[in-house]
């Protein structure tokens, strides 16, 4: 693969699209907001349930968000996790499940005919409100997840980045990975994830999605299906803001690598309703959200030959988001890498983009809109968002229009004000040090 | 996907078309095959250019070569500068990318529909008059050693899957990764680069795959426009180097940096091109019965009842033009050692050939697989890498659907036969990771 699709994230955009292409219908059931959109095309649903229960709400126990979420995919009700297992396969189903640090979701894809889609949104009932955490699976879950942290600790980006949220974040939840740390995964039981559960995955705090073959009045009749065994609850309180603490400033991790890792990052509390998102998106584009077009990847790869992959991106999060730039180069030239990213950033936060590729930015982000909602996964993905940060249901439709109103100032005033090249965090992951001496 | 052949393999190679009735074919007169397949859910389209050209193509001293080219492909052309290609379709709205893999190198867009000209008179310009530049081939080859850097060097799965092929090998060019060898990709020349492209890069070694909002009429007009001035050339020779009858067990250990035991068990097995294709079906779903999902027999066996691994995989992709791998590999838990997860995965390898499948599991499958059929038209993208890699290696993308049923066709005694005949002893190659202690953890602040 000649490159990383690293920048793109969240929303995405288009030309000649014609006013509300992306029809979302919302209402609520018994305290859940649900979220609908009709694709006939194809005889699939898309469902997906997403709940405020990300790692920001493990409290003092790491990894319990993610290790709850897990064991959902497990076994459930009458189904132990043999039995389960065949179930899923014997209705034809795609299970999907995850965790970030805001959100967690569980979801199925079916086929459409009641056949298929009725003892589907019964599991997934049965899923979510009688979870079944026997001690085995809990004991084999925690060891493969202790176990899958730990080969994380081979790559050198991996490290880079958990090192940089460490610093980024200090004390705030979202210091720590989705998955937790090792040791506090062994003290989490079946008591912690009961107690998880019961609190975070209950109405009040839940979106549903619903994407695929259907009317208004079965998508009503699935909404209740999926939520109804589930407790109304209460909404959880909103992610704490984060403060930005960048302490310490520099880190450098001595790996047995051919190549070292370097990152760099600034909290600069994005939030996904910010009003500067869209400027910064199409900032981070032209700096390195956008392969090849962007000038990192353009300076470090394609000038100099450094690297195979290097990107910025941004992540809005609600409790305040983060800019990040990553190099990933032989240790011989990390000192030189990391000069080159650093010297890049600051010089297009000076500068801001040209007038060439401030245009080139909005031609690619507002021509590709479409690509972001040409099948049901992705716009599945897209209404979760939505549903989850509250964005308005247009947002999709409005997309075009939003960035083709802003203007190439404007876009450099958002990048100066929120980010600082002098205020970077930096880590550096790796075999840097067995050629040179970490400074 | 330079190298690791990771998203394709099992069942998922084999969800078929809609129907193969909506996809148009023609052939234009300098041999440059066309697929078109109609979805009209979105204003998007997509457009791959396969070349039939990939490591397997390569000897010894040039691996990694196809590679290397691919990367090249956006250096410029006659026409455009280096780059440029890719500002174009970025201005466009599109994303772009490009790919080698053993058989075939390919290069895809996905653009807005209208914006089609422009993708096939760009990709028709660098078949014809690719410019080769030494000081671009200079930077890019360091780049590519980065990428290897990535890829192989510092990545232990990396390093047991090139190893793997290079001992389960002997002749069989499937022997070396489409990344290449790291001495190799050092003494490139740009007159390899030249010969490669000159050889390889030509309408009559390639398919044009064109999915989604399009019409097959239009897509003929513009194919004929922009690719049909392309004079052919010769067609390139190509021997069988069917690989040496392996006559006994092999094995090999990496010891290497990592924090985790890892073991792949492979065997000799055939792809739908070779003379043993007939076994191919019940391979792929002997793949899916074992690990192509938590039912499976060997995620079951060793991740439930009798935990020694975090995860464990079957790996078979019979859509290829010479013999391939049937590969199980596995990540050990912490604290199992190497030794023991190599006893455990054979153990529970032997134990599930020794079973009998059970109907109920065989049902549930091809249920799955069934319901994948749908569930793969959702991506357009996937739709046309389907049909063009069936059509590249050789196959044809009707063979696709006879492959379909030939899949649902498979039952016990099938199963019990394939197996019989590849997944043996003599024709296995174990390959060990036992870990040594990676030099890391020291934070300096």
């Amino acid at each position: 693969m000649r490159a990383l699709w690293a920048g793109l994230c969240g929303l995405l955009a288009a030309a000649a699209w014609p006013a509300a292409a992306v029809p979302i219908q919302s209402w609520e059931e018994g305290g859940a907001r649900v979220l609908f959109l009709a694709a006939p095309e194809l005889p699939m649903v898309d469902l997906r349930v997403v709940f405020a229960a990300g790692s920001a709400y493990d409290g003092e126990r790491p990894g319990l968000a993610w290790l709850s979420n897990r064991m959902l995919g497990v076994a459930a009700g009458p189904w132990d996790a043999d039995a389960f297992a065949e179930r899923l396969d014997a209705l034809g189903l795609r299970h999907v499940a995850g965790v970030d640090r805001d959100m967690a979701y569980v979801g199925l894809r079916s086929l459409s005919d009641p056949a298929h889609l009725g003892p589907a949104a019964a599991l997934l009932r049965t899923v979510l409100s009688r979870p079944r955490l026997d001690p085995d699976d809990l004991a084999r879950e925690k060891q493969r997840l202790r176990s899958q942290i730990e080969a994380l600790r081979e790559q050198p980006d991996a490290v880079a980045s958990e090192a940089l949220y460490r610093q980024l974040y200090g004390a705030h939840p979202y210091a720590r990975p989705p998955w937790g740390e090792a040791e506090a995964i062994e003290a989490l039981d079946a008591e912690a994830l009961r107690g998880f559960l019961a609190r975070h995955y209950v109405r009040a705090n839940a979106v549903l999605v619903l994407v695929g073959d259907l009317d208004r009045r079965r998508a009503e009749s699935l909404a209740r299906s999926v939520l109804g065994a589930l407790p109304r609850g209460t909404a959880a309180p909103p992610v704490p803001r984060a403060s930005g603490a960048c302490r310490p400033p520099r880190e450098f991790v001595s790996m047995s690598t051919t190549q070292t890792h370097i990152a760099v990052g600034q909290m600069i509390g994005l939030a996904p309703d910010d009003p500067d998102r869209l400027a910064l998106l199409v900032a981070n584009h032209v700096l390195g959200g956008s392969g090849f077009a962007s000038r990192i990847l353009q300076t470090l790869r394609e000038a100099h030959g450094l690297a195979y992959s290097a990107y910025s991106r941004l992540e809005p999060l609600a409790g305040g988001g983060a800019f990040f730039a990553a190099v990933e180069t032989r240790n011989e030239t990390a000192a030189k890498a990391a000069a080159l990213l650093d010297e890049t950033i600051a010089r297009f936060v000076a500068e801001g983009p040209s007038e060439d590729e401030f245009r080139r930015a909005v031609a690619n982000l507002t021509g590709g809109f479409a690509l972001s909602i040409d099948s049901n996964a992705e716009l599945a993905a897209q209404l979760a968002y939505i549903g989850f940060y509250r964005l308005p249901l247009d947002t999709l439709d409005t997309f075009v229009a939003r960035v083709q109103a802003l203007d190439r100032a404007q876009v450099h005033e958002a990048l100066r004000r929120r980010l600082d090249p002098q205020r970077l965090c930096r880590v550096q992951a790796g075999g840097f040090w067995a050629v040179q001496p970490a400074p | 996907m330079s190298m690791l052949r990771t998203i394709l393999f099992g069942l998922l190679a084999a969800a078929p078309l809609a129907g193969a009735a909506e996809v148009a074919e023609f052939t234009l007169k300098n041999g440059l095959k066309v697929l078109v397949k109609p979805d009209h859910r979105a204003p998007v389209v997509v457009s791959q250019v396969w070349y039939k050209v990939g490591s397997s193509d390569e000897h010894n001293g040039i691996t990694g070569l196809s590679h290397m080219l691919e990367h090249m492909m956006f250096k410029g052309t006659d026409e455009l500068g280096p780059g440029e290609f890719s500002r174009i379709i970025a201005e466009n709205g599109g994303r772009e990318n490009a790919a080698t893999s053993f058989d075939y190198t390919w290069y895809f867009q996905t653009i807005a529909a209208d914006r089609l000209p422009l993708v096939l008179r760009l990709e028709a310009d660098r078949m014809r008059d690719l410019r080769l530049n030494e000081a671009e081939f200079v930077k890019e080859r360091a780049v590519v050693a980065e990428e290897r850097r990535m890829r192989i060097e510092d990545n232990p799965d990396g390093r047991l899957y090139e190893l793997l092929h290079a001992t389960a090998f002997v002749n069989n060019p499937y022997r070396h990764l489409p990344i290449g060898y790291a001495s190799d990709i050092e003494h490139y020349t740009l007159d390899d680069l030249r010969d490669w492209y000159r050889r390889f890069y030509a309408p009559n070694n390639a398919v044009l795959v064109v999915a989604g909002d399009v019409e097959p009429a239009a897509v003929r007009r513009l194919a004929e426009k922009h690719f049909g001035p392309i004079a052919a050339r010769p067609p390139v020779p190509r021997k069988p180097r069917r690989e040496a009858p392996q006559s006994g067990p092999k094995r090999v250990v990496l010891r290497a940096p990592a924090r985790t035991a890892r073991v792949a068990v492979a065997f000799k097995a055939p792809s739908l091109t070779g003379a043993e294709a007939a076994d191919a079906p019940a391979l792929a779903v002997l793949a899916a019965l074992w690990a192509g999902s938590d039912a499976g027999r060997l995620r079951r066996r060793l991740l439930r009842e009798r935990p020694v691994a975090s995860e464990v995989s079957v790996d078979y992709d019979p859509v290829a033009r010479h013999d391939t791998l049937f590969t199980v590999a596995a990540e050990a838990l912490q604290g199992v050692d190497a030794a023991e997860l190599e006893r455990a995965v054979l153990e529970a390898v032997a134990a599930a050939l020794a079973e009998p499948v059970p109907p109920e599991a065989l049902a549930r499958i091809k249920t799955q697989l069934r319901a994948e059929d749908v569930y793969a038209r959702d991506s357009v993208y996937y739709q046309a890498m389907l049909l063009g890699r069936f059509e590249i290696v050789g196959l044809g993308w009707r063979q696709w659907s006879a492959y379909r049923d030939a899949l649902e066709a498979v039952d016990a005694e099938t199963l019990r036969a394939a197996a019989a005949r590849h997944l043996v002893e003599d024709r296995r190659t174990v390959a060990v990771l036992e870990p040594r202690a990676v030099d890391s953890g020291e934070v300096q602040r």
